[in-house]
């Protein structure tokens, strides 16, 4: 029987998770972050609509993200369309899709431990800065970002490791192709199924690894000092 | 100099502040009761309350008109506002929080003002290990450094023991009467204000009650005892007994306390004495050797916390006091409830008050 474990080596299906939980993370970083900070700061009509609708990935079935992907980023989706058509991209079933995927289960994530994180500086530092003529741009850059920095930082590194984790959406959009597409948690699975206990505990191995490095990563940031 | 002029309203929650005043002097000082609105005056000039109505113009420049319609926006106001409870930035350094607001332009004084204000020592340190007379002198400095038009600050004095409290002091009339800089004062320390300010307005639940230059206001018998009835937190019916040398007077709570002869030469067999809490003293053994003439055992009841100072309520046979000390001092004396103290109160530090 074909398993992960013969078609490409652990440490390649590492590699390629880490790629697909470092792009994930980068891919919805900044438009996270930036919501975050607007659901921290600013009172506007339908917040809790915008709050309700970030979280929807997270209390979703990921399968069925996975379809909505699909059906958007397809072939015959309208996104996935225009994309073959004009740029000649695809993205379902490449490793692309499988970050993408990633991206958008572990984009609650990031908003809203940055909500919180940016919700938790004082507005009165902000005061001051801005008193001090700080422009609105300084005062976030030289206030605001830095006091808040350990809660993002601890937002991103629990992006990247449910990005890392990342199953149901992930083979529905990107497959599950050995080399290509196959990260850690499709390669447990294949493994697993597949009769190859030895891979699937191996690699759940390297999971843990992976999920316990970050993590400790992640609450060492959160205790150090700002 | 061009006239100033305060004449705002601000609503917050169920408060209102409801201030009109105007100055020719360099220096306003705004006194008042803690929660009369003076904090949220300099806010409002700080340009940090956008719920702020009415005019705002200082030293001639408008800061808001009355539709607030061209408002300045805070950072454009070029003021330097040192809050009471400091608000340094808590990842910076002291020497990075003074140098915040130094505009690129401007006239290098850091070395003056860190002389001025003996923080050379402290520059390399971070925020979150001083104490609260060494954050507010970083948030003065800061502040100062800005070079803004218009200074505003917060009890600068309150944290700061005496020697310090007479070099800020003497820092902030150096600088009104050496540079452009105007200043609104808010300070409970009488003394510091009638060194300081040119123009005092005294304010009550939100409102200026009596205003005009220090000389009056501090000095003149009717004007003081409305400033003090309205700053003392300590209020007492007394007696003048009749034991003693003759300076005493005994409260309704069975407390007898030594005052000045002024009260004593009122010729009023009954009248209402007030006590600023930051002049009670308290003291956890009894203390010996003092100049002051009031020390009576009492016992606490209970210690409010407001930002960085602490409110500790005491009782003296059938009075409470309240004093008013910094939260170093309350962790320094170990002050819980029920804890046995020793209340401290000069005789000049009480004041007759209007009836």
């Amino acid at each position: 029987m074909m398993t992960v474990a013969t078609a490409v080596s652990i440490g390649d299906v590492t590699w390629l998770t880490v790629r697909v939980g470092l792009v994930s993370t980068a891919l919805m970083a900044l438009l996270a972050i930036a919501l975050g900070y607007l659901l921290a700061r600013r009172s506007f009509r339908g917040k809790s609509l915008v709050q309700t609708l970030v979280m929807l990935p997270m209390v979703l079935p990921p399968v069925a993200v996975g379809v909505a992907l699909l059906l958007l980023l397809g072939q015959n989706g309208v996104l996935g369309a225009w994309l073959n058509e004009s740029l000649g991209v695809r993205v379902v079933f490449t490793w692309w899709g499988a970050a993408i995927a990633a991206a958008i289960m572990s984009f609650p994530l990031l908003v809203r431990a940055s909500e919180a994180a940016f919700g938790e500086v004082p507005r009165r530092l902000e005061h001051v800065a801005s008193s001090l003529g700080a422009s609105r741009l300084r005062v976030f850059f030289a206030v605001t970002l830095p006091l808040a920095k350990r809660g993002v930082a601890y937002g991103l590194v629990l992006a990247f490791t449910r990005g890392i984790g990342e199953f149901g959406a992930t083979i529905l959009v990107a497959g599950n192709i050995p080399g290509e597409t196959t990260t850690l948690a499709l390669g447990i699975y294949s493994s697993f199924d597949g009769g190859d206990d030895a891979t699937a505990l191996s690699l759940i191995g390297v999971s843990v690894v992976l999920a316990f490095v970050s993590t400790w990563i992640a609450e060492g940031w959160l205790r150090r000092r700002t | 100099m061009s006239g100033s002029h305060i004449d705002l309203r601000v609503d917050y929650g169920a408060t209102c502040v409801r201030a009109r005043t105007s100055w020719n002097t360099s220096v306003l000082a705004l006194f008042g009761p803690s929660g009369s609105g003076k904090s949220t005056i300099l806010e409002a000039v700080a340009g940090l309350r956008p719920e702020v109505q009415g005019t705002i113009t200082i030293d001639g420049r408008d800061f808001h008109d009355h539709k607030g319609v061209s408002s300045v926006p805070s950072s454009r106001r070029r003021v330097g506002w040192a809050p009471q409870e400091a608000s340094l930035f808590p990842h910076l350094t002291v020497r990075q929080n003074m140098l915040f607001g130094r505009p690129s332009d401007g006239v290098d004084r850091f070395e003056d003002v860190t002389d001025a204000l003996s923080l050379g020592p402290l520059l390399i340190r971070r925020v979150e290990g001083l104490s609260g007379g060494e954050r507010q002198r970083v948030a003065l400095a800061r502040a100062v450094l800005r070079v803004p038009s218009l200074l505003l600050l917060d009890e600068p004095f309150a944290p700061l023991d005496a020697e310090l409290r007479d070099r800020v002091l003497t820092f902030l009339c150096s600088l009104r009467d050496h540079s452009d800089m105007r200043m609104i004062v808010v300070s409970h320390d009488m003394n510091a204000v009638q060194a300081l300010a040119g123009h005092v307005a005294v304010l009550d639940a939100g409102k200026v009650v009596i205003e005009g230059p220090p000389a009056h206001v501090f000095t003149e018998g009717e004007a003081l005892s409305i400033a003090v009835s309205i700053g003392a937190e300590n209020r007492f019916s007394v007696i003048v007994s009749e034991d003693g040398d003759g300076r005493s007077v005994m409260t309704e709570g069975g407390t007898v306390l030594v005052v000045s002869d002024a009260i004593i030469k009122a010729e009023r067999r009954s009248l209402h004495v007030g006590v600023r809490a930051e002049d009670v003293i308290v003291a956890v053994q009894e203390p010996s050797g003092l100049s002051a003439r009031n020390c009576i055992p009492g016992r606490v009841l209970g210690i409010h916390v407001d930002q960085e100072v602490a409110y500790v309520r005491m009782s003296t046979n059938n009075d409470e006091w309240v004093a008013r000390l910094s939260m170093e001092a309350v962790t320094a004396l170990d002050l819980a409830a029920k804890m046995p103290v020793w209340v401290v109160v000069k005789a000049s530090a009480i004041h007759p008050l209007r009836d």
